[in-house]
């Protein structure tokens, strides 16, 4: 898998880029380095990739007619990059007799992409988590790209559901808004 | 001021950590910085950030947990596990959820 394009060089602070994690993937993740296998970050992009591996090892085998484009697959991987760096600390709980609960900005934004890939007949494109005035809410932005003939309205609704619900799962996190943008529509072959 | 504690120390919270239910995967907890000098002493060190104070021990630890669970429910049995295992010393313990991994 070769992987182009990319400006993070340096994920999660470990001094690897991500052309330096999809070399590490393909070679089986062996010799293992420690400093990727305990990052958050760099496991996060790993298991990205290796999703995407296997969407492109599914077109090959169906003979999609409309290959995944190169330039799609780099959009993607450019977002997951972004999205996966640690980012702020985003309270679970309110600080108790010096225990603090938290959650990186990066782990939200793979918790949203999950459950919205989950939703059958879509693509979680961008994520992006807004804060509120209120320190405790943060609104979600969300693009995504819909199977041709699924109802869109449908799909959109479902896509906030799942996204909320599982913000809302995590202890104190309160979300406003969910704003979903359709800003693409894809073929069947498409999805993992 | 503080002072990093013995590796051992460490260890040991990594241990009490991945052994709470809920906990997926730990990962490296301490600053960046941090982590590049300790990298270069010692490649397979702990992932606990463990610091004594002259009130107590400061724990920070990074975990993944299933995209099916309440992480503030796992993160906070996670901080009472340490807690418990420091005890009767005080400690102070931050517990960082870095990931949500999708159930396989």
């Amino acid at each position: 898998m070769e992987v182009t394009g990319m400006d993070d060089d340096n994920v999660g602070g470990t001094g690897y880029s991500v052309e330096d994690l999809s070399a590490y993937l393909d070679r089986g993740r062996t010799p293992r380095i420690a400093a990727i296998e305990s990052s958050a970050p760099c496991r996060a992009v790993l298991t990205s990739m290796e999703r995407m591996a296997q969407l492109s090892r599914d077109l090959v085998a169906t003979e999609a007619d409309r290959p995944l484009a190169e330039s799609w697959y780099d959009g993607i991987m450019r977002e997951v990059a972004r999205e996966f760096r640690a980012g702020r600390d985003i309270p679970l709980a309110p600080e108790v007799e010096g225990v603090e609960l938290v959650a990186t900005e990066g782990a939200l934004h793979e918790l949203v992409r999950t459950v919205g890939d989950a939703v059958p007949g879509i693509l979680i494109g961008r994520v992006h988590l807004r804060p509120t005035e209120d320190a405790s809410v943060h609104d979600i932005l969300v693009s995504i790209s819909v199977r041709f003939g699924r109802r869109i309205g449908a799909v959109v609704h479902e896509v906030r559901t799942a996204v909320r619900d599982a913000l809302e799962r995590q202890g104190g996190l309160r979300v406003g808004t969910v704003d979903v943008t359709v800003d693409d529509v894809h073929v069947e072959g498409d999805e993992a | 001021m503080s002072v990093p504690v013995a590796a051992g120390a460490a260890q040991r919270i990594d241990e009490i950590v991945a052994a709470v239910p809920g906990v997926v995967e730990c990962y490296a907890a301490a600053p960046i910085v941090t982590r590049v000098v300790q990298r270069l002493a010692e490649p397979e060190g702990a992932l606990s950030h463990v610091r004594e104070t002259g009130t107590g021990r400061e724990v920070t630890v990074s975990i993944g947990v299933s995209v099916d669970d309440n992480s503030a429910v796992v993160a906070a049995a996670v901080a009472a596990a340490v807690v418990a295992d420091a005890a009767p010393l005080p400690v102070s313990v931050k517990v960082r959820v870095s990931r949500f991994v999708a159930s396989a």
